[in-house]
């Protein structure tokens, strides 16, 4: 699971079946600084909560099929499962 | 698997209900030689790591599922081991929680 930031949100109406009903969102990922890394994403939102600017943690790949509601299978590649509250961590266990 | 550092911890408390009741660290891959690969990645405790150890990092498809025993769980990144040592039958330097930091 990696750290993101979320910066947008997608309205789309014609989309799969599976997906009715689920959020999309565009996000970044982010470093444990919270620094962008590497280029923006689309995935979905299985906690339902997420508002622009949060920090979340995000599956990909095969992991983010069984998000959908009730443990439902979706058709996606990366999905939202968490809003992070805090990161804390120590700059001295961090290797150089 | 790999090897990776637990450098932090995660506090989240909207989540998706695979990961209610499980601590969420922050762990950082490693190259053997001790050094960082890539950037830091969220995982699931399952050996109660802390921070600053050096860990075994599984990361797969269906790994948690196998060892939480829920069905089609949406978690990659799994501590599954805590590293006293890991050494090398050449002159590379030794990893792990045993080994004493160079001063």
């Amino acid at each position: 699971m990696d750290l993101a930031r979320v910066i947008g949100c997608i309205v789309a109406t014609q989309k799969d079946q599976s997906l009715v009903g689920c959020k999309l969102c565009v996000i970044q990922p982010i470093d444990q600084d919270l620094n962008p890394k590497g280029s923006p994403l689309v995935a979905t939102d299985s906690t339902a909560m997420r508002g622009e600017g949060e920090i979340v943690y995000y599956v990909s790949s095969g992991d983010a099929v069984p998000t959908g509601p009730e443990g439902r299978k979706m058709p996606v590649d990366a999905a939202i499962v968490g809003i992070v509250d805090t990161v804390d961590y120590k700059k001295e266990y961090l290797p150089k | 698997m790999h090897v990776a550092r637990v450098i932090g911890k995660i506090i989240s408390t909207v989540k998706n209900p695979a990961y209610e009741n499980r601590k969420l660290l922050l762990v950082q891959k490693l190259h053997l030689d001790g050094k960082p690969m890539g950037v830091a990645t969220v995982a699931v405790d399952y050996v109660d790591a802390g921070e600053g150890d050096f860990v075994l990092l599984g990361a797969a498809p269906g790994l948690a599922s196998t060892v939480f025993n829920i069905p089609d769980a949406p978690i990659r990144e799994l501590v599954m081991g805590i590293i006293d040592r890991l050494s090398f039958e050449d002159e590379r330097k030794e990893i792990g929680n045993s080994v004493k930091p160079e001063i």
